[in-house]
């Protein structure tokens, strides 16, 4: 009795660990993180912004990539603005200070994320990251400008 | 008699506390509970008035310079705080606040749902304090790009 006991209790136990997939599962924030980190690098290494760099689709989601390509090919942008870094120039001082902070749910499948870009030295986040996550991948939906409202123009 | 005056002082004090406590606990409003009360008085309005710059209750609740943005641009499909077309379908929705980013500059990011049975939408509020009153600064939509 007491042996089928403790098999009984090791079960249970095994079957509350964590999934070794969700174990290993990249979390919201780093995934911006890594994002920026890559995005920062390359604009400051060919000093052009890398949005028609073919690796910017593992990061940003298909159609949000194409129009903002799109946006470019036709010289439009609300503000002169890079959409993804929301400044006009690219700083070193941003790859070594930018900085990612706590995300929130907005339902199941999308999150926003803060992220500071280090013009000053503490964290001061002014651009919200849009993510969404469909069947087991994040990919960047939209970058918001928190200050300034919405002027994109329209596509159609 | 020294006591009989500290019982005093100590009931004054519990009264003042009773009487001012709830007076502060509305002055501390959240940027969520800000964003809920504005979104159920404008998913009223919404259906009761055909032009909500009307409404003279909505510069107590929306920044000046969105007013005056959204009037200059004049009318559109989509009905801007609700980032929605004409239906019916926010009528009678539930208004589901949770969680907020702070942002740099007292800017704050309000995911906000609209819930009833068969039907649910969100909008993204960015919600502004200006002299201790929150404003709403901004709505986005949560589709892509």
């Amino acid at each position: 009795m007491k042996k089928f006991l403790l098999v009984c209790i090791f079960l249970v136990m095994t079957l509350l660990q964590p999934c070794p997939q969700s174990a290993h599962a990249q979390d919201v924030e780093s995934f911006v993180h890594d994002f920026y980190k890559w995005y920062l690098k390359q604009s400051l290494a060919t000093d052009d912004r890398p949005i028609f760099d073919e690796a910017i689709f593992k990061y940003v989601c298909r159609c949000t990539a194409k129009r903002v390509q799109f946006d470019y090919n036709r010289g439009v942008s609300a503000d002169e603005a890079d959409y993804y870094q929301k400044g006009q120039e690219i700083l070193k001082e941003s790859l070594e200070k930018f900085m990612v902070g706590k995300s929130i749910a907005v339902n199941e499948s999308l999150s926003l994320v803060p992220v500071s870009m280090g013009y000053q030295k503490e964290y001061a986040p002014d651009i919200v990251v849009y993510v969404e996550k469909t069947k087991g991948r994040m990919c960047i939906s939209k970058v918001e400008f928190s200050p300034g409202p919405n002027l994109r123009a329209p596509v159609y | 008699m020294r006591i009989r005056q500290i019982v005093i002082c100590v009931l004054t004090g519990l009264l003042c506390l009773g009487i001012l406590c709830p007076k502060a606990a509305d002055a501390a409003q959240t940027p969520q509970e800000f964003v809920k009360e504005f979104y159920e008085w404008y998913l009223i309005k919404h259906y009761e008035r055909d032009d909500i710059f009307e409404e003279e209750k909505l510069p107590e609740y929306v920044d000046e310079s969105l007013i005056a943005y959204l009037k200059r641009r004049g009318p559109s499909d989509i009905y801007y705080f609700i980032q929605f077309g004409s239906t019916m379908a926010f009528k009678d929705c539930r208004v589901v606040v949770k969680d907020v980013l702070n942002m740099t500059d007292d800017v704050f990011v309000v995911p906000v749902m609209f819930k009833k049975e068969n039907f649910e939408s969100a909008v993204i509020a960015y919600v502004k304090k200006v002299d201790a009153r929150f404003k709403i600064a901004s709505v986005s939509d949560v589709y892509p790009y």
